[in-house]
């Protein structure tokens, strides 16, 4: 059974198909690239997955059960977390912070509990979230920056802690919107790396857009090309590089 | 906003300046003024909390008129004790906050302010043309002084305005630990992010309605307190207790402090009452300098007026550890 299953996924805006018909899966483990122009439908899709909107046809399929439609923060609470291109950050939160808002579900801490609690209840909480916190920005080589202000952080560390603000709510898969735009060599190989590491233990899978062909073609596992909002191909790293319809959409792009 | 020691001090020489204010106000008028900058710094705290998670209510005044017309309704129709009243004149208007919430919460942003104005002249009106339940445009009149007995202690509120303020006093101190402990904490940082980064906020799991939903009924439930304790006071709960330029004062009293911290939001109530007062003669300009007054904070004091001093003590702070190289400072303060 597949991780993520889309059926015929369809968005229509007045008219226009941003995604039509779109057939696509992902397994346990598996890295999934998605590759079209911009304005091919990529974020469309990724919208359409995590309930930002709703599709006019289709169906999602998560973990064999029928999401479609279902709000953004059900599906979190179900193990599909993405990040976004713009809004990648907590900006004026520091930056254990924003790890820390991002525990705050999964760590069980509710008004009730946030009211009545004891401080020593309280410091209990706060310094298993905190502690939590730092594991995972130290994975990331973020830890030195804790805190700062994340909206004064380079784009590229914004990046990164997105990245880390998704893996605290322990997905089971992960939708990365273009995480890579705007990092140089070096901060992509952490990125990846951190991917790859908790794919690696965790069996999560990851479905990336992105237009670094480079990290595409390096580290998926299978990649689909979107155009227009259709699949025109689809297939291994090898079968996409030498597959026609992919060169023509793509000719002189990165 | 973690406050230095020095702060935890000032706070308690404030909160013992305030306890022992009867034996230093005698003037009934300004004894008077003061219990009612109580309760709307309750009314302000509920506001504050509500900006931070992204929407300004000017219907306070309205859940604080609810909050009075339930005291006044379940003392005079039905004659039950003040103590059992109270906590019901909370509940009214945080289910009516649900009831608006519902409706209105799905809402982003500025529009949000625009249902509450009319919210509130709608609520008025209802105050007004309910006769046989709010009494019309008299009100419930008059609504008698609760009468307390506990641990043996009698406490008569009808001999005179000082048992409301200790009461008013409390609900205060209340509101406060409940606001101070909610925004120093975690929950305080998701609620900031739901006014700020709502997406990315949903992405982890939290219900961003409810967190919304939570925070709006929070606010009004301590509203209908502080109504609660207006009505006997003023012996008194009609239309004319609610008004939507009180809602309108409030929201700009949030606004001047800033949002770091509720802290703010009590000197900004406290500067727009000082003010009220200044202004008493002259009603018919007080729009004109209370929008003058707001757009000379808002450009010279974007971040409120505790933000200004926030950066005024950085200023201060960066030109005095210029002068002095030692590494253990005392608090410069």
């Amino acid at each position: 059974m597949a991780l993520l299953e889309i059926n015929k996924l369809t968005k229509r805006f007045s008219g226009l198909s941003a995604v039509t018909d779109l057939d696509l899966s992902v397994n346990e483990g598996q890295i999934l690239g998605l590759i079209g122009h911009n304005g091919a439908g990529k974020t469309t899709t990724f919208n359409l997955i995590s309930g930002v909107i709703p599709p006019t046809s289709g169906r999602v399929i998560y973990k064999g059960k029928n999401v479609t439609g279902y709000k953004p923060h059900i599906l979190a609470r179900m193990g599909m977390v993405r990040t976004f291109q713009l809004a990648t950050v907590f900006q004026d939160l520091s930056v254990l912070d924003n790890i820390r808002v991002a525990l705050n579900y999964k760590s069980g801490v509710t008004f009730w509990r946030t009211l009545f609690e004891t401080p020593g209840m309280a410091r209990r909480d706060n310094s298993r979230i905190s502690e939590n916190a730092i594991k995972l920005l130290d994975l990331a080589g973020l830890k030195h920056l804790s805190d700062q202000r994340a909206g004064s952080l380079p784009g590229g560390y914004q990046k990164l802690m997105s990245v880390v603000i998704a893996l605290a709510v322990k997905p089971d898969l992960l939708l990365l919107d273009e995480p890579v735009r705007g990092l140089n060599a070096e901060e992509i190989a952490i990125l990846i790396s951190l991917v790859k590491a908790v794919r690696d233990e965790r069996g999560i899978g990851v479905i990336i857009v992105e237009h670094n062909m480079k990290v595409v073609m390096d580290n998926c596992d299978y990649i689909v090309a979107i155009n227009f909002g259709k699949k025109i191909a689809e297939g291994t790293p090898q079968e996409i590089a030498c597959d026609k319809r992919v060169i023509e959409a793509y000719l002189g792009s990165e | 906003m973690k406050l230095p020691r020095l702060w935890n001090y000032l706070t308690v020489l404030i909160v013992l300046f305030l306890v022992a204010l009867p034996l230093i106000v005698h003037s009934p008028r300004y004894f008077s003024l003061i219990d009612v900058l109580l309760l709307n710094i309750v009314l302000a705290l509920g506001v504050y909390s509500f900006w931070t998670v992204g929407y300004l209510n000017a219907a306070q005044p309205v859940f604080f008129g609810l909050g009075a017309y339930t005291v006044a309704i379940l003392t005079i129709k039905v004659h039950w004790p003040f103590w059992l009243i109270f906590p019901i004149a909370g509940i009214i208007p945080a289910i009516m906050a649900v009831i608006l919430g519902l409706i209105a919460l799905k809402i982003r942003g500025a529009s949000f302010m625009f249902i509450t104005i009319a919210f509130c002249e709608l609520m008025i009106w209802l105050f007004d043309a309910w006769k046989g339940l709010f009494g019309g445009v008299g009100g419930l009149y008059p609504v008698p002084q609760p009468l307390i007995k506990i641990f043996g202690l009698r406490i008569d509120f009808s001999a005179s305005m000082i048992p409301y303020y200790y009461l008013a006093l409390i609900l205060v101190v209340i509101t406060c630990l409940v606001y101070f402990k909610i925004h120093g904490s975690l929950l305080g940082r998701v609620w900031q992010s739901v006014g700020k980064n709502a997406d990315l906020l949903a992405n982890t799991g939290i219900s961003v309605f409810s967190q919304k939903l939570i925070c709006l009924v929070v606010s009004c439930f301590f509203a209908g307190l502080a109504g609660a304790i207006y009505a006997p006071f003023m012996t008194i709960a009609s239309p004319g207790e609610v008004s939507l330029w009180q809602g309108i004062w409030i929201v700009l009293g949030v606004l001047l402090g800033g949002i770091y911290s509720p802290i703010g939001a009590i000197i900004g109530t406290v500067f727009v009452a000082i003010l009220n007062v200044l202004l008493e003669g002259y009603a018919s300009i007080q729009p004109l300098i209370l929008g003058l007054i707001l757009t000379l904070v808002l450009l010279f004091m974007p971040s409120g007026i505790l933000g200004f001093s926030k950066k005024l003590i950085a200023k201060l702070k960066d030109a005095t550890t210029k002068k002095v190289a030692q590494p253990e400072s005392k608090k410069t303060f």
